[in-house]
């Protein structure tokens, strides 16, 4: 308990204050300062080196006429701290009701903001059309269609491989190993294909459009865009929207075509169906309705995931938390809406007895 | 003054890839003093920062910050040298995520073990300090204005009383009246506190409250004096900073 007396001495009822009263003390000198009480007068003349955190400390665990002693610094310090010391105001704690009624708020605002976003989007494609830029539009194809050709690829040719090696053992008991050809070309033309497309993209382009587009909005691009008279609609946008209208059915093609084959190398090794059989059979089952029904729903999801994303872009604000949110909204929201609408395109699809 | 050098750096040279920026830079700064760094664009003035400050290593020479020399630093050496500095990048910088009081209670706590109400009441002292409003503590950055920005990274690079407090172009961006307060906040606080202050500025009236100014060109420093021997200097680049239009007023400024 030696190290006490390099900050505090006692004499008569006068407690000296010395030593370094500076940061990296502070912690040491605030568990000892509650041990001394009740001295007449405090004397700060012997302390040699003191900063805000001392001063902060002296000012806090002494009454300003207690002190006495000779040393200017501590008393310009003491001075400067009394000045400009302040009560950090208080924030009010919301009720629970009130924090509902926030959120509600908050998400009424983010649907007029998309209903904004899609109308102010359709005015200027219509208006300001001139200001669509060609070049962005095909380097989007380059970077969101041919970009995703890869990991297209290689998924659907797995899903293609797992739905036939699964319904293998069932039907292999049933006798019927022909019907694999039905099963996995059907499911993946109709359904899967279109909705691994979908997601992946929603995956890869929604995401990168949201954060390419909120960056451009914190660092003021887009106002900037806006005071030319380009509308950041047209040039940002259209061009988003057009590539995935136009990538995503071809995309799918590819995805069907894939994930077909993925289930033809299962049905030949494990059902004894050879390739030739499943192909003759695919291209009877394989309808050119079914496979329009499948292809059709690319270019609604293409522009679905391009609104979502572009527009999530466009409500980032300057903060860093905002870009993490909204990029993360924006995959979310997209792959929510693509199987929320693939689920409609069934219901439609039974209506019209396709 | 005390002629007491707190950083010393010795025939510096520096270079990012093959491109050198400093050959043979000797520059000494004294406790207490107000230094500023001029020069102009590309001169080197952020990589000479960059070094000081620990963020970038020199590729030649030795610089001894508070009698310790900087080179070949251990981890928990470099973090000694790092609690007595301060720095106020360009940007403020401030942490977008957290508060403006919570920015500086973020430093405190994460330097030394103090209790959450101090450091609390220190990050508000701060900010008070700085010319801020106390509202300002539970304000986010991107609610603040360009000068406010500032301010609280000022308050910020201010909030574990540093021993040497480098301000990267503080004055930037801000209208010539709150610049002024700026600079007079600056030297108020490096008065009471005895802080050095290393200032890069572009500010001719910025050099009213630097006790030395120190001149970058042709890669090192071709000048470092007192701000009224600058016209000695004989060096294209400074003769028109301060002989032109611009220069006369902080001259006239000077001699007030």
């Amino acid at each position: 308990m030696d190290q006490q007396y390099t900050f505090f001495e006692v004499k008569d009822k006068t407690l000296f204050l010395k030593g370094s009263w500076v940061v990296e003390n502070v912690e040491f000198i605030q568990k000892k300062l509650a041990s001394f009480v009740g001295f007449e007068s405090v004397d700060i003349s012997l302390i040699d080196e003191i900063d805000t955190f001392g001063g902060l400390t002296i000012c806090d665990s002494f009454d300003k006429s207690k002190l006495c002693g000779d040393n200017e610094r501590v008393e310009s310090v003491i001075k400067l701290i009394l000045q400009n010391k302040a009560q950090i105001p208080s924030v009010k704690k919301k009720s629970l009701l009130l924090r509902f009624s926030d959120y509600l708020e908050k998400k009424i605002k983010d649907y007029v903001f998309f209903l904004n976003f899609l109308g102010k989007s359709t005015v200027d494609f219509i208006s300001k059309i001139s200001d669509f830029e060609f070049r962005a539009f095909v380097k989007d194809i380059q970077n969101m269609g041919v970009g995703a050709i890869g990991i297209v690829g290689v998924l659907s040719f797995l899903i293609g491989l797992v739905i036939a090696y699964q319904s293998a053992a069932q039907l292999k008991q049933f006798g019927a190993n022909i019907f694999i050809v039905d099963l996995v070309s059907i499911s993946i033309v109709r359904e899967l294909g279109p909705l691994i497309v979908a997601i992946i993209v929603s995956g890869r382009s929604a995401s990168s459009y949201a954060a390419s587009i909120g960056l451009m909005k914190v660092q003021e691009e887009i106002d900037t865009l806006d005071t030319m008279g380009v509308s950041p609609y047209t040039l940002l946008v259209l061009p988003r929207i057009l590539s995935l209208f136009v990538v995503m059915p071809l995309l799918i093609v590819f995805a069907d075509i894939v994930g077909i084959f993925g289930g033809m190398i299962i049905s030949n090794l494990i059902l004894n169906v050879n390739f030739a059989e499943f192909l003759e059979r695919a291209s009877r089952v394989v309808t050119i309705k079914s496979f329009l029904s499948g292809i059709i729903k690319g270019p609604v999801f293409g522009i679905v995931i391009a609104l979502i994303g572009t527009s999530e872009g466009f409500k980032i604000e300057q903060k860093t938390e905002s870009i993490g949110l909204h990029v993360t909204a924006s995959v979310v929201k997209s792959i929510f809406s693509v199987i929320a609408i693939d689920a409609a395109f069934s219901v439609i699809y039974r209506w019209l007895k396709i | 003054m005390a002629k007491d050098l707190i950083i010393q750096v010795k025939n510096l040279q520096s270079a990012y890839g093959e491109r050198i920026i400093h050959e043979n830079l000797n520059l000494d700064v004294y406790r207490g003093e107000i230094l500023a760094i001029i020069g102009g664009s590309g001169s080197g003035k952020t990589t000479l920062l960059k070094e000081l400050i620990l963020l970038k290593e020199p590729k030649k020479g030795d610089y001894l910050i508070d009698g310790k020399s900087a080179k070949n630093l251990s981890f928990k050496q470099k973090q000694t040298i790092k609690n007595k500095i301060g720095v106020m990048f360009q940007s403020a910088a401030l942490f977008s995520s957290l508060s403006v009081g919570e920015n500086i209670v973020y430093v405190i706590k994460k330097r030394y073990n103090i209790d959450d109400e101090t450091a609390k009441n220190m990050a508000m002292l701060k900010i008070k300090l700085a010319d801020l409003d106390e509202s300002v503590y539970w304000l986010y950055p991107s609610e603040l204005s360009g000068g406010m920005k500032k301010k609280a990274a000022l308050a910020r690079a201010l909030a574990v009383d540093p021993k040497i407090l480098f301000l990267d172009e503080p004055v930037s961006g801000l209208d010539p009246i709150s610049a002024d307060e700026f600079d007079k906040t600056i030297k108020k606080l490096v008065d009471l506190l005895g802080i050095s202050v290393i200032m890069i500025t572009h500010d001719l009236s910025s050099l009213l409250i630097a006790d030395r100014v120190a001149i970058i060109a042709d890669k090192t420093i071709i000048f470092c004096d007192t701000p009224d021997k600058i016209h000695t200097v004989n060096n294209s680049w400074v003769k028109e900073l301060f002989m032109g239009e611009r220069g006369k007023r902080f001259l006239d400024g000077n001699k007030a």
